[in-house]
Protein backbone atom coordinates (compact mmCIF):
# COMPACT_ATOMS: atom_id res chain seq x y z
CA UNK A 1 0.00 0.00 0.00
CA UNK A 2 2.80 2.35 1.53
CA UNK A 3 4.50 1.55 -2.16
CA UNK A 4 1.76 2.61 -4.47
CA UNK A 5 0.83 5.94 -2.27
CA UNK A 6 4.25 7.33 -2.58
CA UNK A 7 4.42 6.28 -6.51
CA UNK A 8 1.03 8.22 -7.04
CA UNK A 9 2.15 11.16 -5.25
CA UNK A 10 5.24 11.35 -7.53
CA UNK A 11 3.04 10.54 -10.23
CA UNK A 12 0.69 13.79 -9.34
CA UNK A 13 3.74 16.27 -9.12
CA UNK A 14 4.33 14.65 -12.71
CA UNK A 15 1.20 15.68 -13.79
CA UNK A 16 0.86 18.79 -12.17
CA UNK A 17 4.66 20.01 -14.00
CA UNK A 18 2.98 18.72 -17.21
CA UNK A 19 0.04 20.95 -16.71
CA UNK A 20 1.64 24.00 -15.72
CA UNK A 21 5.14 23.64 -17.44
CA UNK A 22 3.50 26.27 -21.10
CA UNK A 23 2.11 28.54 -18.10
CA UNK A 24 5.43 28.83 -16.30
CA UNK A 25 7.50 28.38 -19.04
CA UNK A 26 6.15 31.84 -20.51
CA UNK A 27 6.17 33.73 -17.55
CA UNK A 28 10.05 33.25 -17.08
CA UNK A 29 10.90 33.87 -20.56
CA UNK A 30 8.94 36.78 -19.98
CA UNK A 31 12.19 38.48 -18.17
CA UNK A 32 14.81 36.68 -20.26
CA UNK A 33 17.25 39.35 -21.85
CA UNK A 34 17.94 37.68 -25.45
CA UNK A 35 15.92 39.11 -28.27
CA UNK A 36 14.41 35.48 -28.86
CA UNK A 37 12.30 33.10 -26.18
CA UNK A 38 14.66 30.72 -24.70
CA UNK A 39 14.51 28.30 -21.91
CA UNK A 40 16.04 28.72 -19.59
CA UNK A 41 15.99 32.44 -19.73
CA UNK A 42 19.12 34.52 -19.53
CA UNK A 43 19.65 37.39 -17.91
CA UNK A 44 17.14 39.65 -15.95
CA UNK A 45 15.03 41.89 -17.48
CA UNK A 46 11.77 44.39 -16.97
CA UNK A 47 12.12 46.01 -20.31
CA UNK A 48 9.55 44.04 -22.20
CA UNK A 49 6.75 44.58 -19.65
CA UNK A 50 7.42 48.40 -20.33
CA UNK A 51 7.32 47.45 -24.39
CA UNK A 52 4.30 45.08 -23.64
CA UNK A 53 2.15 48.53 -22.05
CA UNK A 54 3.66 50.46 -24.86
CA UNK A 55 2.35 48.64 -27.19
CA UNK A 56 -0.50 50.76 -28.75
CA UNK A 57 -1.25 47.62 -31.33
CA UNK A 58 -1.65 45.45 -28.86
CA UNK A 59 -3.39 48.09 -26.74
CA UNK A 60 -6.18 48.87 -29.70
CA UNK A 61 -6.54 44.57 -30.11
CA UNK A 62 -7.54 44.06 -26.07
CA UNK A 63 -9.85 47.12 -26.27
CA UNK A 64 -11.73 45.67 -29.43
CA UNK A 65 -11.92 41.87 -27.87
CA UNK A 66 -13.49 44.00 -24.50
CA UNK A 67 -15.79 45.27 -26.57
CA UNK A 68 -16.81 42.39 -28.76
CA UNK A 69 -17.00 40.39 -24.84
CA UNK A 70 -18.75 42.67 -23.37
CA UNK A 71 -21.28 43.69 -25.67
CA UNK A 72 -21.97 39.93 -26.92
CA UNK A 73 -21.54 39.04 -22.93
CA UNK A 74 -24.55 41.41 -22.53
CA UNK A 75 -27.30 39.57 -25.44
CA UNK A 76 -26.13 36.27 -24.83
CA UNK A 77 -26.54 37.01 -21.07
CA UNK A 78 -30.35 38.00 -21.73
CA UNK A 79 -31.50 35.73 -24.36
CA UNK A 80 -30.19 32.96 -22.34
CA UNK A 81 -31.66 33.64 -19.22
CA UNK A 82 -35.09 34.28 -21.10
CA UNK A 83 -34.83 30.91 -23.06
CA UNK A 84 -33.75 28.90 -19.35
CA UNK A 85 -37.06 30.65 -17.69
CA UNK A 86 -39.01 29.17 -20.17
CA UNK A 87 -37.45 25.94 -20.12
CA UNK A 88 -38.12 26.40 -16.51
CA UNK A 89 -41.13 27.17 -16.03
CA UNK A 90 -42.51 25.00 -19.22
CA UNK A 91 -40.53 21.77 -18.58
CA UNK A 92 -41.68 18.98 -20.92
CA UNK A 93 -41.19 17.03 -24.32
CA UNK A 94 -40.75 20.39 -26.05
CA UNK A 95 -39.32 21.98 -23.98
CA UNK A 96 -36.30 19.44 -24.11
CA UNK A 97 -36.12 19.29 -27.53
CA UNK A 98 -35.51 22.61 -27.97
CA UNK A 99 -32.70 22.73 -25.10
CA UNK A 100 -30.77 20.16 -27.44
CA UNK A 101 -31.28 23.37 -29.99
CA UNK A 102 -30.04 25.57 -27.78
CA UNK A 103 -26.99 23.21 -26.53
CA UNK A 104 -26.01 22.35 -30.23
CA UNK A 105 -23.46 25.02 -30.92
CA UNK A 106 -21.19 24.15 -28.44
CA UNK A 107 -21.45 20.52 -29.82
CA UNK A 108 -20.62 21.28 -33.32
CA UNK A 109 -16.53 21.81 -33.62
CA UNK A 110 -15.77 25.22 -33.67
CA UNK A 111 -13.47 24.92 -37.40
CA UNK A 112 -16.66 24.02 -38.76
CA UNK A 113 -19.04 26.86 -37.48
CA UNK A 114 -16.59 29.69 -38.10
CA UNK A 115 -16.51 28.30 -41.77
CA UNK A 116 -20.45 28.38 -41.71
CA UNK A 117 -19.56 31.73 -40.43
CA UNK A 118 -17.46 32.53 -42.74
CA UNK A 119 -19.55 31.64 -46.07
CA UNK A 120 -22.62 33.38 -44.36
CA UNK A 121 -21.80 36.28 -43.62
CA UNK A 122 -20.05 36.92 -47.42
CA UNK A 123 -23.67 37.08 -48.34
CA UNK A 124 -24.11 40.44 -45.50
CA UNK A 125 -21.23 42.57 -47.11
CA UNK A 126 -23.20 46.28 -45.15
CA UNK A 127 -22.65 43.90 -41.65
CA UNK A 128 -19.46 45.39 -39.82
CA UNK A 129 -16.57 43.02 -38.86
CA UNK A 130 -17.34 44.22 -35.28
CA UNK A 131 -21.26 42.90 -35.62
CA UNK A 132 -20.29 39.35 -37.72
CA UNK A 133 -18.03 38.86 -34.88
CA UNK A 134 -20.52 39.77 -31.86
CA UNK A 135 -23.87 37.99 -33.50
CA UNK A 136 -21.25 34.57 -34.14
CA UNK A 137 -20.12 34.83 -30.63
CA UNK A 138 -23.11 35.13 -29.10
CA UNK A 139 -24.79 32.01 -30.51
CA UNK A 140 -21.38 29.98 -29.12
CA UNK A 141 -22.45 31.70 -25.33
CA UNK A 142 -25.97 31.15 -25.44
CA UNK A 143 -24.97 27.49 -23.97
CA UNK A 144 -22.82 28.45 -21.31
CA UNK A 145 -25.28 30.72 -19.98
CA UNK A 146 -28.27 28.71 -20.60
CA UNK A 147 -26.20 25.37 -18.43
CA UNK A 148 -25.33 27.63 -15.55
CA UNK A 149 -29.12 29.60 -15.18
CA UNK A 150 -30.64 26.11 -15.28
CA UNK A 151 -28.80 24.50 -12.83
CA UNK A 152 -29.32 27.78 -10.74
CA UNK A 153 -33.18 28.06 -11.51
CA UNK A 154 -33.31 24.06 -10.67
CA UNK A 155 -32.43 24.60 -7.19
CA UNK A 156 -34.74 27.38 -6.73
CA UNK A 157 -37.65 26.98 -4.68
CA UNK A 158 -41.29 28.37 -6.15
CA UNK A 159 -42.32 29.02 -3.19
CA UNK A 160 -40.71 32.14 -3.37
CA UNK A 161 -42.47 33.51 -6.17
CA UNK A 162 -45.75 32.37 -4.89
CA UNK A 163 -45.43 34.33 -1.72
CA UNK A 164 -44.26 37.08 -3.78
CA UNK A 165 -47.60 36.74 -5.42
CA UNK A 166 -49.64 35.87 -2.56
CA UNK A 167 -48.37 39.27 -1.00
CA UNK A 168 -49.74 41.26 -4.14
CA UNK A 169 -46.58 41.84 -6.38
CA UNK A 170 -46.90 41.48 -10.34
CA UNK A 171 -45.33 38.82 -12.28
CA UNK A 172 -43.06 41.38 -13.49
CA UNK A 173 -42.30 42.42 -10.20
CA UNK A 174 -41.78 39.24 -8.98
CA UNK A 175 -39.43 38.59 -12.26
CA UNK A 176 -36.91 41.52 -10.98
CA UNK A 177 -37.48 41.80 -7.32
CA UNK A 178 -37.46 37.92 -6.40
CA UNK A 179 -36.35 35.64 -9.61
CA UNK A 180 -33.77 37.82 -10.77
CA UNK A 181 -31.68 38.18 -7.62
CA UNK A 182 -31.69 34.45 -6.23
CA UNK A 183 -30.18 33.34 -9.70
CA UNK A 184 -27.52 36.00 -9.57
CA UNK A 185 -25.24 34.02 -8.69
CA UNK A 186 -25.81 31.36 -11.93
CA UNK A 187 -26.08 34.51 -14.41
CA UNK A 188 -22.54 35.67 -13.06
CA UNK A 189 -21.07 32.12 -13.96
CA UNK A 190 -22.34 31.80 -17.21
CA UNK A 191 -21.47 34.94 -17.78
CA UNK A 192 -17.71 35.07 -16.54
CA UNK A 193 -17.97 31.55 -18.47
CA UNK A 194 -19.30 33.10 -21.73
CA UNK A 195 -16.95 36.46 -21.42
CA UNK A 196 -13.74 33.86 -21.07
CA UNK A 197 -15.03 31.74 -24.17
CA UNK A 198 -15.48 35.39 -26.24
CA UNK A 199 -12.03 37.16 -25.21
CA UNK A 200 -10.40 34.04 -26.23
CA UNK A 201 -11.88 32.91 -29.00
CA UNK A 202 -9.40 32.19 -31.65
CA UNK A 203 -10.93 30.36 -34.45
CA UNK A 204 -14.02 32.06 -35.54
CA UNK A 205 -11.93 35.64 -35.86
CA UNK A 206 -9.36 33.69 -37.95
CA UNK A 207 -11.70 32.91 -40.34
CA UNK A 208 -13.70 35.73 -40.66
CA UNK A 209 -11.01 38.50 -39.50
CA UNK A 210 -10.19 41.46 -41.90
CA UNK A 211 -7.76 44.40 -41.04
CA UNK A 212 -10.36 46.18 -38.67
CA UNK A 213 -10.96 43.40 -36.39
CA UNK A 214 -7.71 42.17 -34.95
CA UNK A 215 -8.83 40.88 -31.77
CA UNK A 216 -6.31 40.12 -28.96
CA UNK A 217 -6.10 36.46 -29.71
CA UNK A 218 -5.49 36.78 -33.25
CA UNK A 219 -2.93 39.57 -32.56
CA UNK A 220 -1.10 37.31 -30.37
CA UNK A 221 -1.47 34.41 -32.87
CA UNK A 222 0.31 36.65 -35.24
CA UNK A 223 3.28 38.27 -33.54
CA UNK A 224 3.98 34.36 -32.42
CA UNK A 225 4.38 33.25 -36.18
CA UNK A 226 5.80 36.29 -37.28
CA UNK A 227 8.25 36.83 -34.47
CA UNK A 228 9.69 34.80 -31.46
CA UNK A 229 10.35 37.59 -28.97
CA UNK A 230 9.94 37.83 -25.17
CA UNK A 231 7.28 40.86 -25.46
CA UNK A 232 4.65 37.82 -26.45
CA UNK A 233 5.77 36.42 -23.01
CA UNK A 234 5.35 39.46 -21.29
CA UNK A 235 1.74 40.06 -22.83
CA UNK A 236 0.92 36.41 -22.24
CA UNK A 237 1.81 36.83 -18.87
CA UNK A 238 -0.43 39.45 -17.71
CA UNK A 239 -2.99 37.71 -18.63
CA UNK A 240 -2.53 34.46 -17.18
CA UNK A 241 -2.25 36.25 -13.72
CA UNK A 242 -5.28 37.75 -14.72
CA UNK A 243 -6.73 34.57 -15.21
CA UNK A 244 -5.39 33.37 -11.87
CA UNK A 245 -6.41 36.15 -9.94
CA UNK A 246 -9.81 35.51 -11.54
CA UNK A 247 -9.61 31.82 -10.47
CA UNK A 248 -8.78 32.38 -7.11
CA UNK A 249 -12.12 34.90 -6.53
CA UNK A 250 -14.34 32.39 -8.51
CA UNK A 251 -13.39 29.11 -6.07
CA UNK A 252 -13.80 31.32 -3.02
CA UNK A 253 -17.02 33.03 -4.04
CA UNK A 254 -18.57 30.50 -6.03
CA UNK A 255 -16.67 26.60 -6.05
CA UNK A 256 -14.89 25.97 -9.34
CA UNK A 257 -16.69 22.28 -8.93
CA UNK A 258 -19.79 23.56 -9.48
CA UNK A 259 -19.16 24.88 -12.98
CA UNK A 260 -17.97 21.98 -14.55
CA UNK B 1 -55.59 41.04 -11.03
CA UNK B 2 -56.12 37.78 -13.26
CA UNK B 3 -55.22 36.06 -10.51
CA UNK B 4 -58.12 36.52 -9.01
CA UNK B 5 -60.15 34.80 -11.78
CA UNK B 6 -61.91 31.60 -10.00
CA UNK B 7 -61.01 27.58 -10.99
CA UNK B 8 -57.81 28.47 -13.01
CA UNK B 9 -54.83 26.85 -13.21
CA UNK B 10 -53.02 29.55 -10.92
CA UNK B 11 -49.13 28.35 -12.05
CA UNK B 12 -50.19 29.34 -16.05
CA UNK B 13 -51.88 32.57 -14.54
CA UNK B 14 -49.57 34.28 -12.72
CA UNK B 15 -46.76 33.06 -14.64
CA UNK B 16 -44.79 35.99 -16.35
CA UNK B 17 -43.10 33.92 -18.95
CA UNK B 18 -44.66 34.04 -22.50
CA UNK B 19 -43.74 32.30 -25.62
CA UNK B 20 -41.82 35.35 -26.83
CA UNK B 21 -39.21 34.29 -24.14
CA UNK B 22 -38.62 31.28 -26.71
CA UNK B 23 -39.46 32.44 -29.74
CA UNK B 24 -36.92 35.75 -29.72
CA UNK B 25 -33.75 33.80 -28.65
CA UNK B 26 -34.80 30.69 -31.15
CA UNK B 27 -35.24 33.18 -34.03
CA UNK B 28 -31.80 34.45 -33.36
CA UNK B 29 -30.28 30.79 -33.01
CA UNK B 30 -31.63 29.99 -36.00
CA UNK B 31 -30.79 33.31 -38.35
CA UNK B 32 -27.10 33.47 -36.95
CA UNK B 33 -26.31 29.82 -36.46
CA UNK B 34 -28.41 27.12 -37.78
CA UNK B 35 -28.67 28.85 -40.98
CA UNK B 36 -24.92 29.39 -41.72
CA UNK B 37 -24.87 25.80 -40.87
CA UNK B 38 -27.54 24.92 -43.84
CA UNK B 39 -25.57 27.28 -45.91
CA UNK B 40 -22.72 25.48 -45.59
CA UNK B 41 -24.20 22.04 -46.37
CA UNK B 42 -25.61 23.44 -49.07
CA UNK B 43 -22.79 25.15 -50.67
CA UNK B 44 -20.82 22.08 -50.93
CA UNK B 45 -23.38 20.62 -53.71
CA UNK B 46 -22.40 23.56 -55.63
CA UNK B 47 -19.83 25.04 -57.70
CA UNK B 48 -18.09 27.38 -56.16
CA UNK B 49 -17.14 30.45 -57.98
CA UNK B 50 -15.72 33.33 -56.05
CA UNK B 51 -16.63 35.32 -53.02
CA UNK B 52 -19.89 37.08 -53.70
CA UNK B 53 -20.87 35.57 -57.04
CA UNK B 54 -23.06 33.03 -57.74
CA UNK B 55 -22.92 29.64 -57.16
CA UNK B 56 -22.83 27.23 -60.41
CA UNK B 57 -23.99 23.91 -61.03
CA UNK B 58 -25.53 21.25 -58.88
CA UNK B 59 -22.77 18.31 -58.28
CA UNK B 60 -21.74 15.73 -56.16
CA UNK B 61 -17.85 15.96 -57.59
CA UNK B 62 -16.53 17.06 -54.09
CA UNK B 63 -18.02 14.56 -51.91
CA UNK B 64 -16.56 12.34 -54.80
CA UNK B 65 -13.63 13.54 -54.42
CA UNK B 66 -13.02 13.60 -51.06
CA UNK B 67 -14.02 9.50 -50.95
CA UNK B 68 -11.79 8.58 -54.19
CA UNK B 69 -8.74 10.60 -52.87
CA UNK B 70 -6.68 7.87 -50.18
CA UNK B 71 -5.00 11.55 -49.42
CA UNK B 72 -7.97 12.96 -47.62
CA UNK B 73 -8.71 9.80 -46.72
CA UNK B 74 -5.71 9.21 -45.01
CA UNK B 75 -6.25 12.53 -43.19
CA UNK B 76 -9.44 11.85 -41.53
CA UNK B 77 -7.92 8.71 -40.14
CA UNK B 78 -5.08 10.86 -38.68
CA UNK B 79 -7.80 13.07 -37.16
CA UNK B 80 -9.09 10.17 -35.37
CA UNK B 81 -6.23 8.26 -34.29
CA UNK B 82 -4.65 11.26 -32.85
CA UNK B 83 -8.06 11.43 -31.17
CA UNK B 84 -8.15 8.79 -29.59
CA UNK B 85 -4.43 7.93 -28.77
CA UNK B 86 -4.63 11.19 -26.71
CA UNK B 87 -7.89 10.26 -25.64
CA UNK B 88 -6.63 7.02 -23.98
CA UNK B 89 -3.31 8.63 -22.66
CA UNK B 90 -5.81 11.60 -21.04
CA UNK B 91 -8.09 8.65 -19.51
CA UNK B 92 -4.77 6.95 -18.04
CA UNK B 93 -3.16 9.92 -16.30
CA UNK B 94 -6.14 11.49 -15.35
CA UNK B 95 -8.44 9.15 -13.25
CA UNK B 96 -5.35 8.55 -10.82
CA UNK B 97 -5.19 12.52 -10.72
CA UNK B 98 -9.02 12.64 -9.87
CA UNK B 99 -9.35 9.97 -7.53
CA UNK B 100 -6.55 12.16 -5.33
CA UNK B 101 -8.35 15.34 -5.86
CA UNK B 102 -12.17 13.56 -4.75
CA UNK B 103 -10.45 11.81 -1.36
CA UNK B 104 -9.13 15.18 -0.44
CA UNK B 105 -11.42 17.66 1.53
CA UNK B 106 -10.71 21.18 2.31
CA UNK B 107 -8.07 23.82 1.34
CA UNK B 108 -5.73 21.15 -0.89
CA UNK B 109 -9.14 20.11 -2.67
CA UNK B 110 -9.38 23.95 -3.61
CA UNK B 111 -5.61 24.64 -4.58
CA UNK B 112 -5.19 21.25 -6.47
CA UNK B 113 -8.69 22.39 -8.68
CA UNK B 114 -7.89 25.56 -9.05
CA UNK B 115 -4.20 24.75 -10.28
CA UNK B 116 -6.47 21.85 -12.91
CA UNK B 117 -8.24 24.33 -14.57
CA UNK B 118 -6.07 27.04 -14.46
CA UNK B 119 -4.72 25.78 -17.82
CA UNK B 120 -8.50 26.11 -19.37
CA UNK B 121 -8.72 29.47 -18.44
CA UNK B 122 -5.41 30.75 -19.67
CA UNK B 123 -5.83 31.68 -23.79
CA UNK B 124 -5.34 28.91 -25.76
CA UNK B 125 -2.73 30.54 -28.05
CA UNK B 126 -0.77 31.45 -24.97
CA UNK B 127 -0.76 27.79 -24.10
CA UNK B 128 0.42 26.68 -27.29
CA UNK B 129 3.01 29.77 -27.58
CA UNK B 130 3.95 28.35 -23.89
CA UNK B 131 4.29 25.17 -25.66
CA UNK B 132 5.97 26.28 -28.70
CA UNK B 133 8.84 27.89 -26.46
CA UNK B 134 9.46 24.45 -24.16
CA UNK B 135 9.42 22.01 -27.82
CA UNK B 136 11.49 24.39 -29.91
CA UNK B 137 14.72 23.39 -31.03
CA UNK B 138 16.46 25.45 -28.05
CA UNK B 139 14.00 24.89 -26.31
CA UNK B 140 14.87 22.55 -22.74
CA UNK B 141 12.93 19.52 -23.83
CA UNK B 142 14.92 19.53 -27.11
CA UNK B 143 18.44 20.20 -25.55
CA UNK B 144 17.92 17.44 -22.63
CA UNK B 145 16.38 15.29 -25.59
CA UNK B 146 19.46 15.78 -27.63
CA UNK B 147 22.08 15.83 -25.11
CA UNK B 148 20.81 12.44 -24.02
CA UNK B 149 20.45 11.30 -27.77
CA UNK B 150 23.15 13.31 -29.61
CA UNK B 151 23.40 10.95 -32.51
CA UNK B 152 19.69 11.59 -33.71
CA UNK B 153 18.54 14.88 -34.87
CA UNK B 154 15.74 16.26 -32.54
CA UNK B 155 12.38 17.92 -33.53
CA UNK B 156 9.74 18.13 -31.33
CA UNK B 157 7.72 20.88 -33.35
CA UNK B 158 5.91 19.52 -36.07
CA UNK B 159 5.93 16.17 -35.09
CA UNK B 160 3.29 14.09 -33.73
CA UNK B 161 5.19 13.92 -29.96
CA UNK B 162 4.79 17.55 -30.00
CA UNK B 163 0.77 17.25 -31.30
CA UNK B 164 0.18 15.00 -28.66
CA UNK B 165 1.71 17.03 -25.89
CA UNK B 166 -0.77 19.57 -26.89
CA UNK B 167 -3.91 17.71 -27.14
CA UNK B 168 -3.38 15.86 -24.03
CA UNK B 169 -2.66 19.26 -22.23
CA UNK B 170 -5.63 20.32 -23.61
CA UNK B 171 -8.09 17.29 -22.56
CA UNK B 172 -6.52 16.28 -19.58
CA UNK B 173 -7.58 19.09 -17.53
CA UNK B 174 -11.63 18.29 -18.61
CA UNK B 175 -11.52 14.83 -18.36
CA UNK B 176 -10.13 15.53 -14.34
CA UNK B 177 -12.65 18.14 -13.40
CA UNK B 178 -15.80 15.62 -14.87
CA UNK B 179 -14.40 12.26 -12.92
CA UNK B 180 -13.87 14.37 -9.38
CA UNK B 181 -17.92 14.12 -8.93
CA UNK B 182 -18.63 10.35 -10.01
CA UNK B 183 -15.37 9.09 -8.08
CA UNK B 184 -16.33 11.37 -4.94
CA UNK B 185 -19.78 9.45 -4.96
CA UNK B 186 -18.61 6.12 -4.70
CA UNK B 187 -17.79 5.91 -0.54
CA UNK B 188 -14.92 5.06 0.45
CA UNK B 189 -16.14 2.55 2.69
CA UNK B 190 -16.81 0.55 -0.72
CA UNK B 191 -13.07 0.53 -1.01
CA UNK B 192 -12.13 -0.24 2.49
CA UNK B 193 -14.95 -3.10 2.31
CA UNK B 194 -12.65 -4.81 -0.34
CA UNK B 195 -9.34 -4.18 1.24
CA UNK B 196 -10.55 -5.84 4.86
CA UNK B 197 -11.78 -8.50 2.00
CA UNK B 198 -8.07 -9.32 1.03
CA UNK B 199 -8.73 -7.61 -2.29
CA UNK B 200 -5.38 -6.11 -3.43
CA UNK B 201 -4.93 -2.87 -4.94
CA UNK B 202 -5.39 -3.80 -8.41
CA UNK B 203 -7.98 -6.02 -7.89
CA UNK B 204 -9.88 -3.14 -6.27
CA UNK B 205 -9.07 -1.00 -8.94
CA UNK B 206 -10.90 -3.06 -11.64
CA UNK B 207 -13.99 -5.20 -9.68
CA UNK B 208 -15.05 -1.74 -7.34
CA UNK B 209 -13.62 1.86 -8.75
CA UNK B 210 -13.65 1.02 -12.39
CA UNK B 211 -17.31 -0.75 -12.53
CA UNK B 212 -18.38 2.18 -10.42
CA UNK B 213 -17.13 5.16 -12.40
CA UNK B 214 -17.23 3.61 -15.65
CA UNK B 215 -19.91 5.74 -17.05
CA UNK B 216 -19.14 8.96 -15.65
CA UNK B 217 -15.25 8.07 -17.21
CA UNK B 218 -16.88 6.98 -20.07
CA UNK B 219 -18.69 10.69 -21.34
CA UNK B 220 -15.13 12.47 -19.53
CA UNK B 221 -13.69 10.27 -22.79
CA UNK B 222 -16.06 11.30 -25.53
CA UNK B 223 -15.98 15.02 -24.33
CA UNK B 224 -11.80 14.93 -24.55
CA UNK B 225 -12.36 12.95 -27.87
CA UNK B 226 -14.53 15.48 -29.77
CA UNK B 227 -12.52 18.25 -27.99
CA UNK B 228 -9.55 16.66 -29.83
CA UNK B 229 -10.36 15.48 -32.98
CA UNK B 230 -11.94 19.01 -33.72
CA UNK B 231 -8.81 20.99 -32.51
CA UNK B 232 -7.75 23.81 -34.25
CA UNK B 233 -5.15 25.44 -32.68
CA UNK B 234 -2.46 22.53 -31.65
CA UNK B 235 -2.22 21.36 -35.44
CA UNK B 236 -1.87 24.88 -36.54
CA UNK B 237 0.46 25.79 -33.98
CA UNK B 238 2.77 22.79 -32.96
CA UNK B 239 2.48 21.23 -36.09
CA UNK B 240 4.37 23.74 -38.04
CA UNK B 241 2.52 22.80 -41.16
CA UNK B 242 3.38 19.43 -41.35
CA UNK B 243 1.04 17.54 -39.69
CA UNK B 244 -2.51 17.96 -41.89
CA UNK B 245 -5.67 16.92 -39.76
CA UNK B 246 -9.22 18.06 -40.87
CA UNK B 247 -9.27 20.93 -39.50
CA UNK B 248 -6.42 22.45 -40.46
CA UNK B 249 -7.27 21.25 -43.67
CA UNK B 250 -10.87 22.99 -43.55
CA UNK B 251 -9.09 26.54 -42.82
CA UNK B 252 -6.56 25.58 -46.07
CA UNK B 253 -9.23 25.23 -48.58
CA UNK B 254 -11.50 27.73 -46.82
CA UNK B 255 -9.11 30.73 -46.19
CA UNK B 256 -5.92 30.17 -48.77
CA UNK B 257 -7.70 28.17 -51.87
CA UNK B 258 -10.85 29.89 -51.18
CA UNK B 259 -12.21 26.46 -52.12
CA UNK B 260 -15.27 26.90 -50.17
CA UNK B 261 -17.20 24.30 -51.36
CA UNK B 262 -15.01 21.35 -51.21
CA UNK B 263 -14.25 22.91 -47.51
CA UNK B 264 -18.32 22.57 -46.57
CA UNK B 265 -17.55 19.13 -48.26
CA UNK B 266 -14.84 18.51 -46.03
CA UNK B 267 -16.66 20.19 -43.04
CA UNK B 268 -20.28 18.17 -43.79
CA UNK B 269 -18.09 15.02 -43.85
CA UNK B 270 -16.27 15.88 -40.83
CA UNK B 271 -18.87 16.56 -38.69
CA UNK B 272 -21.50 13.33 -39.48
CA UNK B 273 -18.21 11.07 -38.65
CA UNK B 274 -18.27 12.84 -35.29
CA UNK B 275 -21.12 12.66 -34.62
CA UNK B 276 -21.43 9.12 -35.41
CA UNK B 277 -18.13 8.59 -33.16
CA UNK B 278 -20.07 10.16 -30.14
CA UNK B 279 -23.51 8.64 -30.45
CA UNK B 280 -22.30 5.19 -30.74
CA UNK B 281 -20.18 5.47 -28.06
CA UNK B 282 -22.86 7.19 -25.99
CA UNK B 283 -25.03 4.17 -27.05
CA UNK B 284 -22.39 1.23 -25.73
CA UNK B 285 -22.27 3.05 -22.97
CA UNK B 286 -25.52 3.14 -21.80
CA UNK B 287 -26.04 -0.50 -22.44
CA UNK B 288 -22.56 -1.17 -20.05
CA UNK B 289 -24.01 1.16 -17.58
CA UNK B 290 -27.62 -0.47 -16.71
CA UNK B 291 -25.78 -3.34 -16.60
CA UNK B 292 -23.28 -2.43 -13.50
CA UNK B 293 -25.85 -0.49 -12.15
CA UNK B 294 -27.65 -3.86 -11.66
CA UNK B 295 -24.89 -5.41 -10.21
Amino acid sequence: MKRFKILGNIFSVLIFVFLLAPLVVVICTSFGESRFVTFPPQGFTLKWYAEAFGNVDFMKSILLSLRISIVSVILACVMGVMVSMYFWKKPGRVSEVFETVFLSPIVVPTVISALAFLQYFSLYSALSGFWKLVLAYITIEMPYVIRSVTASLSSLDASFEEASLVMGASPFKTMYRVTLPCIKGGIAAGAIFAFVVAFDEAVIVMFIRNARTVTYPLRLYSYIMESFTPLISALASIFIIISAILIIVLEKKIGLEKMY
Amino acid sequence: MKAKTKGRDLSKDWSYVNGWYLVIPLIFLVIFFVAPLCYMAYISFFEFNGVGKPLGDFTLSHYKEFFTKSTFWLILVRTVALGAASTILCVVLGYPISYKISRMRGRWRSVLMALVVLPLWVSMTIRMFGWMSILSTNGLLAKTLQSLFPGRDIKLLGSYTGIMLGLIHCGLPYFIMIMVGPIDNVDISYEEASYVFGAGFMRTFFKVMLPLTYKGALSGAILVFSLNTAAFLVPMMLGSGKIIVMTNTIYQQATYLYNWSFASALAVIFMVFALLITSLSRKTGRKTGSRSDLA
